[in-house]
């Protein structure tokens, strides 16, 4: 074996990279060690208890296990088929946007996730954030009943009680209406616009405060600079031939528009056949854009501003639109550094040259200064109709402003009633506003929540809210289309959703959440079969946002302050610290879901918590070493937490996930009436209201201690020996090439590895005749966002093992996607690939499996047999892949309790079992597993097809993976039919297997990822 | 310094006494018994042929078979609706009884909890009798749609009073079939005829069904195990 082209050395992590001592333990032990040296023991096992109960049931009742009972329906409703899935479209909102969904739902009970694909935006993909939200729904945290707070305790009320309470509050309400505030979820819900109505005319002089914990006015504010009102930019990336990102999370689940931004970014990203898209990123910490990306900046927040009025001041000139509002050239000093000026020629021309087809994409952290820079920029690129269309939203009352009055209002006594609808204000305000303080003033409060949280604790009344999967609802997606959103369930817990608590407070007529909704719809659905088509659907068709003209006014010049002129130093009281909405709890609301806690986070790889990013320039100027636990400050305010090294985060620039650090999420998130710690540090008490999101001269100080971070980024490493083999290979795994060379040489990802022609020693013991199931998984597509491994998760009962396991290296999650760096620790170039088993044909896992455990399928499956597998683990040893996973306790049955020996009758462990996939085997200890490529829904379309005597189509049959994709990166399909997707992509010049030099021959081959940089730039 | 001699009664202690040496005899035959006699014990005492075959469990209400497929002559599928679409042949709703027995005994006592669920919209608890081990994944419609027909795995249904196992369901059982086929195969028409015969010798009849329906059934073990 030997490699033809020079490659660029990758590393999986700056540990790696140094060899530290840390990563040298990873090495020595496949499966390591807590790093406190802690004996392992989540959950005690109990062999003995086992034969206890073995013994008992012997003796009682023979070897017959449990009598299982038949609940057959009274009355089976039309179209209900027992055991067989139904697909329900309904919707979640998020950020004030909705992202449209089909839920898969097992006689009555909803399992499982997917994206419309009938909807506009959604397109079929969903999130890592969508796929928990069934993990949510049956979450035993969720609070039961109301409660009110009577002295300092919390006591549960009936629902009838609460009603009273209304019906004998209301008339002081209708009187005294200015004394009542509503603080609710931002939302564009056009039942919830005219609810307020409703309410705002039945309580005269109320007031009504839209609400988010993270950053909305930012995009608003700057368009009305830009172009007088309010705009909302809705982006079409499919169109643009260059992407300039600026410190935005385009793509993440954050974003509320990141599905269809990943689906747009990797059609721009096809180098076959069509011009392939160059994506510009400069931002202070690594992002999913910023891996797409094929040039990267590494810029710290504040600067942005400055960079962005330099490339407006160098456009506008060679536009010729010099004198009507351009900015002049900013006077700092870092855009003179070669690199940074270098960057701004080549993007400059760049731009200029593909008018009409350039889009510029701004971080809403941004002041909105900026955001009225980039969208005059993208007006003046001609992008308006191309690459970017607006339409005008509602004027809004800006969060500081609008919080601050509330505040003040509480304080001078104006407030005797508040309402918190569906947000946890108490944890995510900023803390210089003194929300709780104020909460506690306020006569009646009553939070409307799903789990009594931080803020419900505090309130008089907490009324339990209903999930999103229980609850009728509509919102308007990112192009403004209706999105409607129907129950799957029955509220589990009594709940009720925020338009049915506003109907019961302000007496509507309707109370219903389904009779409200269709009330709003009356106009545009005025007959059933136009509702039932729009319910059906998911969505009102037709009701996509007209789009607007804008016309620029002119900016004033902009004032750049001091920290503004800077690029970013590394020194202690000039640091800037960004608070980022965590793409996997979010502002928090998901802290107590496990699957999203276990995530790897798509960039750091860290799974149960946060940390403070610091690039290791940064790290190694202040000596904060990987791991350390340091105390970040600003204005006055404290945070402690570990610091972790990340590469590609500017220098002088920290980075913290918001979010975390809750101290009434639940049992897993973090619950101090149960002693249960919160997971991470709660970054919400850095935030100011002045500047809630993007803070200046910070500091970090170290403290004496460090702190394990459970990341996933230097599992599954060998040994020695093994690593000297992967430091070998690694640049033949990612094969990676320009868009020139790659024109010049379009297979050049078959011929870097050389090799004698591979015989096996043994015949094929399979022909391959009928099916032969493969992948392909196209890395120039791939974003790295993770929405594939809740995805997985979901479909196949994958547990959850917990932080000290994930540090032991026990992580059970099927798929993984890799990261790799290469280049500079300080701007590196990243690249991510998914690793599904390979499903070999010629499998070293099944050789060596001494029981028989893991079979060859006709169809080329590497089938594992859970009921055979001792755990021996051979396999696992064996496999090249490092895919396999050992189930080394019983992660699912002891949480659910469930022997096979008695019934569960606790409810709340039933409840939990209501999340399992019913077409799926739920493991226990001792057993290895891995992806079996979605096997039961191969079977279960197979079976289908068959007994109607009908070959399967392609594309009829999805994996999980490839269903959540929003980037359509995965195909999936028969290898033996030629027209099929996947066996197209496989007979594509940059397909390529990974070890193919062993003779595995795999199934999944994956596309070379394609760079497209500019000449000038390299 | 030697050893004291010890007393004749303290050395007995020491010997075994004479009738111990037809233990040795003994011994070798127990020995050789002993591990035959737990294999055959736990071979067949834990065979699914011992522990399952004839359960029969009590059900709520004392229904048979026997009189409403058998004497009657009720199709299986005009209770069992679901058998050739799903993977399950679904336990009637109590609609499906109050059909006949609005009329038919509307007021016999032993029908009451099926009155008493029609009335209350609540479930009758039949008791499963066709278990299978959670991790093997069985579909009705999968077998009765290329003719396996229901009493080569039920058994004569219409002769039961009340249902018991007939068969051991055992994964050695389900491969015997999924090897040779034709053994059981039949014409679709005919999968829910109890006494259907074959009109030839079975093997070359099931023979040519099979060829001429392109049945092959899988022993992959993902077609059974997810």
């Amino acid at each position: 074996m030997n490699a033809k082209h020079p490659r660029p050395t990758y590393w999986r992590s700056l540990a790696e990279l140094d060899q530290d001592p840390k990563f040298q333990q990873m090495l020595a032990t496949e499966f390591p060690e807590p790093l406190d040296g802690r004996e392992m023991a989540p959950g005690t096992p109990a062999r003995r208890r086992f034969l206890q109960i073995m013994g008992a049931s012997f003796a009682l009742g023979g070897c017959r296990f449990q009598e299982d009972k038949l609940l057959p329906f009274s009355r089976r409703p039309e179209g209900v088929l027992p055991g067989e899935p139904r697909r329900f479209a309904t919707a979640m909102e998020l950020g004030g946007v909705a992202t449209g969904l089909v839920v898969t739902s097992y006689d009555g009970r909803p399992v499982k996730v997917e994206g419309s694909p009938l909807h506009p935006t959604s397109g079929g993909g969903a999130s890592s954030l969508h796929q928990a939200l069934v993990l949510g729904l049956y979450d035993p945290d969720r609070s039961e009943g109301i409660t009110r707070l009577q002295g300092q305790a919390r006591v549960a009320a009936l629902p009838a009680q609460f009603e009273e309470f209304v019906a004998a509050e209301r008339p002081n309400w209708q009187s005294r209406g200015s004394s009542v505030r509503v603080l609710s979820s931002l939302s564009s819900s056009p039942s919830l616009a005219a609810m307020k109505q409703r309410f705002l005319t039945a309580f005269a002089g109320a007031k009504w405060i839209d609400y988010s914990a993270v950053e909305t006015d930012n995009l608003e504010a700057g368009t009305t600079l830009c172009f007088g009102k309010p705009h909302q930019a809705v982006y079409q990336l499919e169109n643009a031939r260059i992407v300039l990102s600026v410190h935005s999370d385009v793509a993440s689940s954050t974003d509320p528009a990141g599905i269809v931004a990943g689906r747009g970014l990797a059609r721009g990203r096809v180098p076959e056949g069509q011009p392939m898209s160059r994506v510009y990123a400069v931002e202070s910490s690594l992002s999913l854009i910023g891996g797409i990306a094929d040039h990267r900046l590494s810029m710290s927040a504040g600067s942005a501003k400055a960079f962005l009025a330099a490339l407006d001041a160098e456009l506008s000139s060679k536009l010729g639109d010099a004198g009507k509002g351009a900015q002049p050239k900013p006077a700092a000093k870092f855009l003179a550094e070669p690199s940074i000026a270098k960057f701004i020629a080549a993007l400059t021309q760049d731009l200029l040259a593909n008018r009409g087809a350039a889009v510029l994409l701004v971080g809403s952290r941004l002041p909105p200064e900026v955001q009225a820079l980039a969208q005059r920029l993208n007006v003046l690129l001609d992008g308006v109709g191309r690459t970017v269309t607006y339409h005008e939203v509602p004027v809004r009352e800006r969060r500081k402003d609008a919080l601050q009055a509330l505040v003040q209002d509480i304080q001078a006594g104006r407030v005797e009633t508040l309402l918190v609808l569906g947000e946890n204000p108490v944890l995510t305000a900023p803390t210089d506003l003194g929300f709780a303080a104020a909460l506690a003033k306020v006569k009646t409060s009553i939070a409307l929540s799903e789990f009594e949280d931080e803020t419900a604790l505090l309130s008089s009344w907490h009324v339990p809210l209903a999930h999103p999967l229980e609850a009728w609802g509509d919102s308007l997606a990112h192009d403004g289309t209706i999105t409607l959103a129907q129950p799957l369930i029955a509220p589990l817990f009594g709940g009720r959703s925020v338009l049915e608590l506003l109907a019961l407070l302000a007496n509507d007529p309707k109370r219903d959440g389904l009779e409200i909704v269709r009330r709003t719809h009356a106009g545009s659905l005025p007959n059933q079969k136009a509702w039932d088509r729009a319910v059906h659907d998911g969505f009102i068709s037709g009701t996509m946002a007209a789009p607007a003209s804008v016309t620029v006014g002119v900016l004033p010049t902009f004032a750049l302050a001091e920290s503004e002129l800077r690029n970013g130093e590394a020194s202690n009281g000039k640091l800037e610290i960004v608070l980022a909405p965590d793409s996997k709890v979010y502002d928090g609301r998901f802290g107590n879901s496990s699957w999203l806690q276990e995530l790897p986070e798509p960039l750091s790889k860290q799974t149960w918590g946060n940390a403070v990013w610091l690039s290791p320039g940064t790290g190694k100027a202040l000596s904060i070493a990987d791991g350390d636990l340091v105390k970040v400050s600003a204005a006055g305010k404290e945070l402690t937490l570990p610091a972790l090294h990340v590469p590609g985060q500017a220098e002088g620039s920290l980075r913290i996930a918001l979010g975390y650090g809750r101290y009434a999420a639940g049992h897993v998130g973090g619950l101090a009436s149960a002693n249960v710690d919160p997971v991470g540090a709660n970054a919400y008490v850095l935030s100011a209201l002045g500047a809630p999101f993007l803070l200046s001269d910070a500091s970090i100080t170290r403290l004496d201690g460090r702190q394990a971070i459970a990341s996933v980024q230097d599992l599954h490493a060998i040994d020695a020996v093994g690593q000297a083999g992967i430091d070998e290979r690694r640049g033949l795994l990612l094969a990676e090439a320009n868009l020139e060379e790659f024109q010049k040489e379009p297979d050049f990802a078959k011929h870097l590895v050389h090799h004698p022609p591979l015989e096996s020693m043994w015949n094929d013991p399979v022909s391959y005749e009928g099916h032969k199931w493969g992948m392909a998984i196209d890395l120039n597509k791939c974003t790295g966002c993770s929405a594939c491994i809740t995805a997985c998760q979901a479909e196949n009962n994958i547990p959850v093992v917990g932080k000290d396991s994930v540090l032991m290296g026990r992580e059970m999650l099927w798929l993984r996607v890799d990261r790799y760096f290469s280049g500079s620790p300080e701007n590196p170039k990243l690249s991510f690939q998914p690793v599904p088993c390979q499903q070999c044909e010629n499998a070293p896992c099944e050789q060596v499996c001494p029981v028989g455990a893991t079979m060859h399928s006709h169809e080329g499956l590497n089938d594992m047999v859970y009921n055979r597998c001792i755990g021996t683990r051979y396999c696992s040893a064996n496999c090249p892949y490092k895919v396999r996973r050992f189930n080394y306790l019983n992660f699912h049955l002891d949480k659910v309790e469930a022997t096979p020996f008695q019934t569960v009758t606790n409810k709340k462990k039933l409840l939990m079992h209501m999340v399992f996939n019913p077409e799926v085997t739920v493991r226990a200890r001792g057993v290895m597993e891995k992806c079996t490529f979605c096997v039961q829904r191969i079977q279960n379309v197979k079976i289908k097809a068959k007994n109607v005597k009908r070959s399967i189509a392609d594309g009829e049959i999805k994996t999980a993976c490839q269903q959540t994709c929003p980037a359509s990166a995965i195909t999936f399909g028969d290898l033996n039919d030629p027209t099929s997707l996947v066996a197209k992509d496989h007979a594509l010049p940059r397909a390529y297997s990974i070890l193919e030099e062993l003779n595995n021959r795999p199934r999944v081959r994956y596309l070379a990822r394609i760079r497209n940089p500019h000449p000038e730039l390299g | 310094m030697g050893l004291s001699p010890l007393s004749i009664t303290t050395m007995k202690l020491f010997v075994f006494p004479r009738w111990a040496n037809k233990t040795r005899q003994l011994a070798g035959v127990f020995l050789g018994v002993t591990p035959v006699y737990l294999t055959a014990l736990i071979w067949y005492g834990a065979s699914p042929k011992t522990t399952d075959v004839g359960y029969q469990p009590k059900q709520p209400i004392p229904y048979s078979h026997a009189l409403h497929a058998g004497e009657l002559g009720l199709d299986c599928r005009y209770c069992h609706t679901t058998v050739e679409e799903t993977g399950h042949a679904a336990i009637p709703p109590t609609e499906t009884c109050m059909n006949c027995h609005k009329v038919v005994h509307p007021t016999s006592p032993k029908l009451l909890p099926i009155r008493e669920s029609y009335a209350t919209n609540s479930a009758v608890p039949w008791v499963k009798v066709h278990d299978l081990p959670d991790y093997a994944y069985f579909n009705h419609s999968a077998h009765v749609t290329r003719g396996i027909g229901c009493v080569s795995c039920h058994g004569r249904v219409d002769q039961m009073e009340e249902v018991y196992q007939h068969e051991s369901l055992s994964m050695g059982w389900c491969l015997d079939c999924h090897r040779a086929p034709e053994q059981h195969l039949r014409p679709v028409s005919e999968v829910t005829n109890m006494s259907w015969k074959p009109p030839e010798d079975q093997l070359t009849y099931g023979k040519r069904l099979r060829a001429e329906n392109n049945i092959a059934p899988s022993q992959d073990c993902s077609t059974c195990h997810r």
